[in-house]
């Protein structure tokens, strides 16, 4: 196919979701003239976000079109926030398929739009510490972090304080203080237990509210949330962090910012001679027409798989033999979940869109004998209201409904870290081709032996910490969920110390293409328990930071 | 970290298999429908009339608002949702507030019947509710929509709560109630004059007396 004539841009971000955003903003705000580059359309948030729609308002009252989502959306409709709603920022299953082993499933959770999944992220961010930084150096899983806590902390206080994140600052080594906004409130329950579990763990064990990309109060230009619950659906009011809202209009304000919707980049173009990236090559995804952009400076940001698979299809960064490999994604669904007496006569106001939070304990200051790295808890107490099961009917059964509640109920929801693995990888298939002719992902992904053994540690001390906050009928549970489905996948272009063991360098630049940054998931040499956003954020700030300064030295 | 409706839905979701689906009511089958309705009607009308009888006016109340809904039946035949119409009336019936048949329940159940389930689990569903008047026949001694109030409540509360076979008197009316539930409480007249929660809280207070 003909190739239209090439434009020259500073610099090129293949994504503009969270990382994308960033490296957006970054680039264009340290003088660079950028292209991002997104697969998928424009959103606009007058008319496409739907959080205050009712589900009167909607033909299946918030339960979908389930023939249509099962034919379009059979992965997809695996993610909670994949709904009636919110279904459209997700993307068609039939046009973007990828192969598993039949043992080995995993679920591919993707947004293909302007802002990508920035807009229906789960919005919990916590910095790593150096537990995290130096674990893999610690016991010999995966390779050594180029960096440590110090080299990425200011890029955190950068990243902190153009988002936005409420949270209570507790001062714990194992997952730092960001900078933050008020916090959200702690329930009567949650309050409760959080006491309680001081009483009897002393530090060690805290109970926190979650750390949230959400605004309590105006900051930048957003407004602060009014607690209506679904940020998945979207936020007229900005109120907690996306692209949308935040990245990508600052990167617009300066001038240098060239949007391109419906662009998939089906190749990073490298200069054999110079071994450099000199361009980008983009199928237009309505025309199917192909074009060429070129550039000084590419930053793949298009989520750990996609990139893996950009790198694989451009054949960039295969040296080590590692791209594409170490794949990992968290594993979650085991804790407890109990009743909590004694607070029968109080409810909430207003929807939080936050839960608690207990940081990692295991492994922190001693060894535990079964399992390496640790566990959070997310989740949090609240009681049914008109959608809880009640014998009866009648008047009486009306009136239950209408003007009584159930019963508190207090859950701890274990979020694991996993540990990266040679066998755990994407790779192309050369026997599928998604809508846009481009050779689909085969993903092969486990978990393994300790991550089971987290889990089975997760409802035991998820047991003893609500028994230690009064709360009864307590019920240890493993709901299993599949690999993909934290949607926290990462490492398929890990960082590392040496190129023949890792495919990015400690500024995020692939090893053998430098003015190439990688800076999504992708990059991950480990996973901690954290939620990554805010890591890969800062990772992006930093590697865009040093971009542009090797530019100025001319050595890109 | 629950949400109202959200967690209504997981819950829900979670007792249907997710499986594909095709699903079409042919046209010949509806005009049927329509000769039912006119049928049911006509018997209907004389019900309020009678003296004396609180419940019969109210169940009179209850065909009339499931007739109205039902001009337009996508998968019920007229007699199917005056069953449902009186079912859920006796779940939720007009108090002080609207009742479910005020606020079109039959009509929301009928096209989850028709576009949401897949028929695997409709016609077990069907099945059940017939099963519910065939019991009113024989522990009573006449159709459901017949019988005096008392009776109603007493077979109902035979069934409530109840597991049973996926064609049972006892799992029909556990999804029709938990239909009629869903149905009422996410109907544009519950949530904007009964409930009346607020779209736009403005804040969050973790601890307010009841």
């Amino acid at each position: 196919m003909e190739s239209h004539l090439s434009q020259l841009y500073d610099a090129i971000v293949i994504g503009s979701g969270i990382t994308g955003g960033w490296a957006a903003k970054e680039l264009t705000e340290r003088g660079l003239r950028t292209l991002v580059l997104e697969a998928g359309g424009p959103v606009d948030p007058a008319t496409d976000y739907v959080e205050h729609v009712q589900p009167w308002q909607l033909p299946f009252r918030g339960w979908g079109d389930r023939a249509l989502l099962n034919r379009t959306q059979a992965v997809q409709q695996q993610c909670y926030a994949c709904d009636e709603w919110s279904g459209k920022f997700f993307v068609n299953d039939l046009e973007n398929p990828y192969t598993t082993p039949d043992d080995k499933p995993f679920a591919w959770i993707r947004g293909r739009q302007v802002g990508g999944r920035s807009i229906m992220w789960g919005r919990q961010v916590y910095r790593w510490s150096d537990l995290d930084f130096e674990a893999n150096a610690r016991d010999g899983h995966g390779v050594d972090w180029p960096i440590r806590y110090r080299d990425l902390a200011p890029w955190y206080d950068h990243v902190e304080r153009f988002i936005g994140v409420c949270g209570q600052a507790e001062g714990l080594a194992q997952l730092p203080d960001s900078i933050f906004l008020p916090p959200m409130a702690l329930n009567c329950v949650e309050a409760a237990a959080r006491e309680r579990l001081h009483a009897a763990f002393g530090g060690e064990r805290v109970l926190t509210i979650g750390r949230a990309a959400i605004l309590t109060r105006d900051h930048g230009g957003r407004k602060a949330c009014h607690y209506c619950g679904p940020c998945e659906r979207g936020c007229i009011t900005g109120s907690y962090f996306s692209s949308l809202s935040a990245t990508l209009p600052a990167a617009r304000a300066t001038g240098r910012l060239t949007l391109r919707p419906y662009s998939v980049v089906s190749a990073v173009l490298r200069d054999p001679v110079t071994g450099r990236a000199s361009g980008v090559r983009v199928i237009d995804a309505q025309s199917l027409e192909v074009r060429e952009f070129r550039t000084r400076l590419v930053f793949v940001c298009a989520s750990a798989l996609e990139s893996a698979r950009l790198l694989l299809l451009s054949g960039i960064g295969q040296d080590s033999g590692e791209l594409g490999h170490n794949l990992m994604d968290h594993h979650m669904g085991a804790g407890a979940r109990a009743t909590m007496p004694g607070f029968e006569d109080h409810v909430t106001f207003g929807d939080r869109p936050n839960g608690i939070y207990i940081p990692r304990y295991r492994n922190v200051n001693d060894a535990h004998p079964d399992f390496v790295r640790g566990y959070a808890f997310q989740g949090g107490a609240g009681r049914g209201g008109w959608d809880r099961s009640l014998p009866g009917f009648g008047a009486g059964f009306k009136h239950a409904l209408l003007h009584e509640r159930g019963p508190w109920g207090l859950s701890f929801y274990g979020f694991g870290e996993c540990l990266p693995r040679h066998d755990n990888q994407v790779e192309l298939d050369a026997s599928l081709t998604d809508r846009w002719g481009i050779p689909a992902l085969r993903i092969s992904c486990t978990y393994g032996d300790n991550e089971r053994a987290q889990r089975k540690d997760m409802q035991v001390t998820a047991a003893e910490m609500l028994e230690a906050s009064g709360a009864v009928d307590i019920q240890p549970y493993d709901d299993e969920a599949l690999p993909g489905l934290v949607i926290h996948e990462m490492g398929t272009a890990r960082m590392g110390r040496d190129p023949s063991t890792s495919v990015v360098n400690g500024w995020n630049q692939v090893w053998d293409t430098p003015n190439v940054y990688v800076t999504d998931g992708a990059c991950m040499a480990s996973s901690a328990n954290q939620n990554p956003s805010l890591t890969y954020m800062a990772l992006t700030a930093r590697a865009a930071a040093h971009a542009v300064e090797a530019m100025k030295r001319r050595e890109l | 970290m629950s949400r109202g409706s959200g967690a209504a839905i997981t819950r829900l979701l979670d007792a249907f298999p997710v499986t594909p689906y095709l699903l079409s009511v042919p046209p010949a089958e509806r005009i049927m429908r329509r000769r039912d309705l006119l049928r049911l009607l006509g018997a209907t009308t004389a019900l309020p009339l009678l003296p004396g009888r609180g419940d019969i006016v109210q169940l009179g109340r209850a065909l009339h608002a499931g007739l109205r809904q039902n001009a337009d039946l996508q998968l019920l035949t007229a007699d199917q949702a005056a069953l449902v119409t009186l079912l859920a009336e006796m779940v939720i019936p007009r108090t002080d507030t609207p009742g479910a048949s005020d606020v079109g329940v039959t009509a929301f159940i009928d096209h989850l019947l028709a576009e949401w389930f897949q028929p695997d689990e409709v016609q077990p569903l069907l099945a059940g509710l017939a099963a519910i008047d065939t019991r009113a026949r024989l522990d009573y001694g006449s159709s459901l929509v017949e019988l005096p109030e008392p009776d109603r409540v007493s077979l109902l509360t035979s069934i409530d709560d109840r597991k049973g076979a996926a064609d049972s008197a006892e799992a029909a009316f556990a999804r029709i109630k938990s239909l009629t539930v869903y149905g009422y409480f996410t109907s544009e007249r519950v949530m904007t004059e009964v409930t009346r929660e607020p779209i736009i809280p403005g804040r969050f207070d973790g601890c307010v007396r009841m």
